[in-house]
């Protein structure tokens, strides 16, 4: 392993990279995969001086499915370019890639809980409530103030949690190289990660069976049958089909298009909503 | 035409996600002053963007899912009100239905850009991070020009009565269709980050957190996070997990 080391530029970079980008291309499917793995891009090349091997392999570790807070969230892209520097410099074979995926999912969806309620549940309605108070009274600077004072305090939270996350990343890496620490760090994150995802498949999948057929005396509503029996069943049920066609060797996007179908044919027809 | 090529220029900006339009051109106080100041009057335009903006003020897109769209509430609302000399309090109710249109192109969108991680795939594997990251800037605004821009430039062109036309020559069921893909499509996500974690010891744990999301409701992520961080503590000290490193060795 080559011993290569960031520099304060390549950090600052990929911050940037992070800050005009982590939303750009958002979508249903991985929401922020795609601002993950093109920052990692440049560290990655880097790090393994430009073998096509490592950096492929780092890229396809980054563009599964990341979603967080873009601002105080920022601590965690910040902390994943000093893993992956870890990664790339560690001589024990104790760190491996799956150990940064851990982190990442485990601290995604705590973090873009407290970023949200900090930033949209906070600060931007107090900040909002006295703008427009001023701009409905025909005050246009008002308006600026929020179009650009905002947006700087957005980037000034973003540059501070992405380099307190690099800083963390970089300095708790010699008790991660302690011998079993590794394995205990990803039995924790492990059960933190799957609790958690548990939830989520609650939380973020919306889709429920909405069909209901008037009988003569009642109507029969499908969707709360169901749920009579397993809340939620049909954000599992799906989930569970979308794991088992990906481990009998389909590709995402048949996967991909299966859900489509499932989906636009389900609430075309008045099953699904 | 010059007007709507400039509500188009606006609808793009409006439309790209990224830091500088979110401030500068998405909140509805400020997309009402551009439209104000396309159509000559930038105080009245800020005033009834400030006016659309208050019904946004907890407006958040927790994981791409939101109620009713802010960017074209704002945009259309404001222009709408502005071309329609309707009064200001007209026009706040005018920017729902507008925002619930806008929600399908939001929808859209997302869908439509759940494509890109694909094409992100093949070039991961290819080790070209130059392609994903050009492909990461253009991506999205390549999708906003069609969605979003287009269709504001029509509406412009063609008048506010445009709005109505489009939402009736969509027919119900395709718009049915697709929000519950929409509301589907996480799916695949969750699915993905499932099959990366599963271990059979913490399986139990993934069982769980849906049990209690299930069947309490509380669908939180930092009491997930609370209550996880707790039991992986506890857990990890009475030797959780260790019998299968030994099995391993």
């Amino acid at each position: 392993m080559a011993d290569v080391k960031l520099d304060k530029k390549d950090v600052k970079k990929a911050c940037l990279f992070w800050w005009l980008t982590s939303h750009s291309t958002y979508n249903y499917q991985r929401l922020q995969a795609g601002p993950m793995a093109g920052m990692m891009g440049p560290i990655l090349d880097k790090l393994y001086k430009g073998d096509k091997e490592k950096v492929s392999e780092g890229l396809t570790r980054h563009m599964l499915y990341f979603n967080t807070e873009p601002r105080w969230g920022a601590i965690l892209p910040g902390m994943t370019v000093a893993l992956e520097e870890t990664l790339a410099n560690d001589t024990t074979g104790e760190m491996d890639g799956a150990v940064i995926t851990d982190i990442k999912t485990a601290m995604m969806g705590p973090l873009a809980g407290i970023g949200d309620t900090i930033w949209a549940g906070l600060i931007k309605p107090v900040i909002l409530s006295i703008i427009l108070a001023w701009a409905m009274q025909g005050v246009v600077g008002a308006a600026w103030i929020w179009g650009v004072g905002v947006m700087l305090l957005d980037f000034a939270v973003t540059y501070i949690m992405f380099h307190k996350g690099y800083e963390l990343g970089l300095n708790s890496v010699d008790k991660f190289l302690d011998g079993g620490f590794i394995k205990k760090i990803t039995t924790f994150l492990g059960i933190v990660g799957m609790f958690s995802l548990g939830a989520m498949i609650v939380k973020y999948i919306s889709v429920q069976v909405v069909l209901s057929v008037a009988m003569t005396t009642t109507t029969l509503e499908f969707g709360s049958i169901l749920n009579r029996i397993i809340p939620c069943f049909v954000p599992l049920s799906l989930t569970l089909l979308a794991y088992w066609l990906q481990k009998k060797g389909k590709s995402v996007t048949f996967v991909l298009l299966v859900l489509f179908a499932i989906g636009f044919v389900g609430g075309a027809l008045g099953i699904l909503g | 035409m010059v007007q709507a090529l400039l509500m188009a220029l606006l609808a793009l900006l409006n439309g790209i996600q990224g830091p500088t339009q979110w401030y500068l051109f998405r909140e509805p106080v400020m997309a009402g002053f551009w439209v104000g100041l396309i159509f000559g009057d930038p105080v009245q335009g800020t005033m009834i963007g400030a006016t659309i903006n208050v019904s946004y003020m907890g407006w958040i897109s927790a994981g791409g899912a939101n109620a009713s769209d802010l960017y074209w509430a704002g945009l259309l609302g404001t222009f709408v009100a502005i071309k329609g000399g309707m009064n200001i309090e007209q026009s706040v109710a005018f920017a729902v239905p507008i925002g619930l249109l806008g929600n399908y192109v939001h929808v859209a969108y997302m869908t439509l850009a759940s494509f890109w991680p694909q094409r992100m795939d093949k070039l991961a594997e290819r080790g070209d991070y130059k392609g994903i990251r050009w492909l990461q800037v253009l991506g999205g605004p390549s999708l906003v020009v069609v969605l979003r821009a287009l269709p504001v430039f029509l509406i412009t062109l063609f008048g506010s009565e445009y709005i109505e036309i489009l939402i009736s020559s969509l027919p119900v069921w395709a718009m049915n269709g697709l929000g519950a893909v929409g509301k589907l499509l996480p799916a695949l996500g969750m699915s993905m980050l499932f099959r990366f974690m599963y271990k059979k010891e913490v399986l139990p744990f993934f069982i769980l957190g849906f049990a209690v999301a299930a069947y309490i409701g509380m669908t939180d992520l930092l009491f997930y996070a609370i209550v996880g961080i707790a039991l992986a503590f506890v857990l990890i000290k009475v030797g959780f997990g260790e019998e299968k490193e030994e099995a391993e060795q």
